[in-house]
């Protein structure tokens, strides 16, 4: 069975900034979405979440930097149960990144809900609304017509009255056949008893019964000639019968057909309005799911891994010696909420700890970091109408809602180790504005330029780093 | 001007000792909701908008119309995304087991437009 995998190849280009071309870490940023339909670039800046909030099946992140690249693998086996929705494990995603500037591995396991799936409670909770709200059931039932059943009968007691008719002609024509043979046959009977009765002299002893017999078939040729005539009359009165029976049947038989063919029409166009109905219900889902104050939760725990050996002592000022690396890098956690109160717009806060080392180099001490930050995004000019969007495909499908995003992202990071600190930085704050350019589910671009105030060990200053990132996803088996 | 009439889409209720049940299963069966969205036997609304979170769903029928046949309109549709659902609708006897298919349908996505059909079938 075929199965699209969703890979998102995510790239970002840097341009030139001296002051920061080695600070690859501060750029590991939350999502602005949970939808797996809209971009999972993280938004720059000082705070990093661990876990970016990809919710796909397997997912990955090529992001070039000026002194290497970072690598992130994503996989949320819970994908794979479609069918089951467990509001932690189906969340629980592993991620490695392993980062070549700095030699750092990172394994990390998160769990939390997710209420923009449609197989979580929220999501059953959406369906069962649209499905009570756009009704389409009801319409077609209210649109459902019938061919009524005095119709349908009509037409066989027409055809009864046809076939009784037919009979009846039948029957009627025998009878005057009948009569018509008894006619001739009294007809003749009588001209011979006149012809006899005309032979007989007057006086003679048979003159009186041939008389009598004339008188008698005279009689019996009458009595043949109402019985022919009133057989005439039966044979047309079964045939009017009949004509009146065939007109019966024609008109019942148009009559159904009408109905038939307006029942045809009627359905089908009932059924298009389903089809309508139901695409619409679809993409109601999506505007409810997305529409709300039910929030994402993911938790997150990492820990750090770098190369493990040893490495030149930097304690050592001639080289010649050498010391033990610091492979144990130390532990991150973090825990982000996102929400979600209108389709259009989401807010992103999260909070991190992290107990870790600048890097695996002999002599580095692990100290505590102290981070946190808010992102919030509004999907300013949408590329479709309402009408539009709940016709689009892409929209239907997944809920992906073309158009150009703004939004801003503010984060700080506070280092409690002084000297063990990151470039001896105590402490770091930035504002991210952003725009998004969300042109299809496949390709996205963003343009950001964080602004990075911090203060370090005997100095404090200002960073800018404009980032213009491309995201693009292909399917694949 | 056709002789024809609309039917009141309310849901009616079928209480009877009826033998006749029809059922709509479906695979994927557990946590693969349906919606149902009509059912109607012989005119008779037995499900609209409705879930169907569990297969398979029966449907108590009273006995058969004239000519011993069941007629059976139905519009459903797979709820969740990235599941193909294999769906069967039948009739059965209770008192005789026996079984009389009325449709089924394969493969069924949420994106595609709904399964709507109807069809007679002989009572079983």
């Amino acid at each position: 069975m075929r199965r699209e995998i969703p890979l998102a190849l995510l790239g970002a280009i840097f341009l030139p900034s001296p002051a920061l071309a080695d600070d690859s870490d501060s750029r590991l940023q939350p999502n602005v979405s949970a939808s797996s339909s809209q971009t999972t670039q993280p938004v720059s800046g000082v705070a990093a979440l661990i876990a970016p909030t990809s919710a796909d099946l397997v997912s990955a992140a090529i992001q070039p930097k000026l002194t290497g690249t970072q690598l992130r693998v994503s996989a949320v086996p819970g994908r794979l149960l479609r069918n089951q929705y467990n509001i932690v494990l189906s969340e629980a995603k592993f991620t490695v990144t392993t980062d070549s500037s700095t030699s750092l591995t990172n394994l990390a396991l998160s769990l939390g809900y997710n209420p923009f799936a449609l197989n979580s409670p929220h999501g059953r909770d959406v369906r069962e609304k649209t499905l009570k709200r756009d009704a389409c059931g009801k319409a077609l039932n209210d649109a459902a017509v019938i061919v009524p059943k005095a119709l349908e009968d009509a037409v066989p007691a027409a055809q009864r009255d046809l076939d009784v008719a037919a009979k009846n002609i039948e029957v009627a024509s025998k009878t005057l056949d009948a009569a018509k043979e008894a006619f001739d046959s009294a007809r003749l009977t009588h001209e011979v008893a006149r012809a006899l009765a005309a032979g007989e002299r007057a006086g003679s002893p048979g003159l009186a019964l041939a008389v009598k017999n004339r008188e008698a078939a005279e009689g019996t040729r009458a009595l043949a000639q109402g019985a022919l005539d009133a057989a005439k009359r039966d044979l047309d009165a079964a045939k009017h019968a009949r004509d009146a029976a065939t007109v019966v049947l024609v008109k019942s038989q148009k009559a159904l057909a009408d109905a038939q063919e307006a029942k045809k029409r009627s359905d089908a166009k009932a059924n298009d309005k389903l089809r309508e109905c139901h695409s619409l219900r679809l993409a109601h889902e999506w505007t409810y799911l997305y529409s709300g104050w039910v929030p994402q939760v993911i938790g997150t725990v990492g820990f750090d891994v770098y190369p493990s050996g040893s490495g030149p002592d930097p304690l050592d000022k001639t080289g010649a010696s050498v010391a033990k690396l610091e492979p144990w890098g130390g532990m991150k956690a973090d825990v982000s909420t996102l929400f979600r109160p209108s389709e259009r717009f989401d807010a992103t806060f999260w909070g991190s700890y992290r107990y870790g080392r600048t890097s695996g180099a002999p002599h580095t001490n692990l100290t505590s970091y102290f981070g946190g930050g808010i992102t919030l995004s509004w999907l300013a000019l949408p590329f479709l109408t309402r009408e539009q969007l709940n016709k689009s495909t892409d929209y239907v499908k997944s809920g992906f809602f073309p158009g150009m995003t703004i939004g801003v992202s503010g984060q700080t990071l506070t280092c409690a180790g002084r000297l063990d600190c990151d470039k001896l930085r105590t402490w770091q704050g930035s504002i991210t504005p952003f725009i998004d350019f969300r042109a299809s589910p496949l390709v996205q671009f963003r343009l950001s330029a964080p602004v990075t105030r911090f203060t370090a060990v005997g100095s404090a200053g200002t960073d800018v780093v404009p980032t213009f990132t491309v995201a693009a996803a292909v399917a694949a088996l | 001007m056709p002789h024809t009439s609309n039917r009141s889409a309310t849901p009616k209720s079928r209480t009877s000792t009826s033998p006749y049940t029809l059922r709509i299963s479906w695979d994927p069966g557990a946590g693969n909701p349906l919606a149902i969205y009509s059912v109607v036997v012989d005119g008779t609304v037995l499900a609209q908008d409705d879930r169907g979170e569990q297969s398979p769903m029966s449907f108590p029928l009273s006995g058969p119309a004239a000519g011993n046949t069941f007629h059976v309109k139905w519009a459903i549709a797979p709820e969740l995304d990235g599941t193909k659902t294999n769906a069967v609708i039948d009739i059965r006897n209770n008192v005789t087991n026996k079984e009389v298919p009325v449709a089924r349908k394969s493969e069924m996505v949420r994106v595609d437009p709904p399964w709507a059909d109807e069809t007679t079938v002989n009572a079983p």
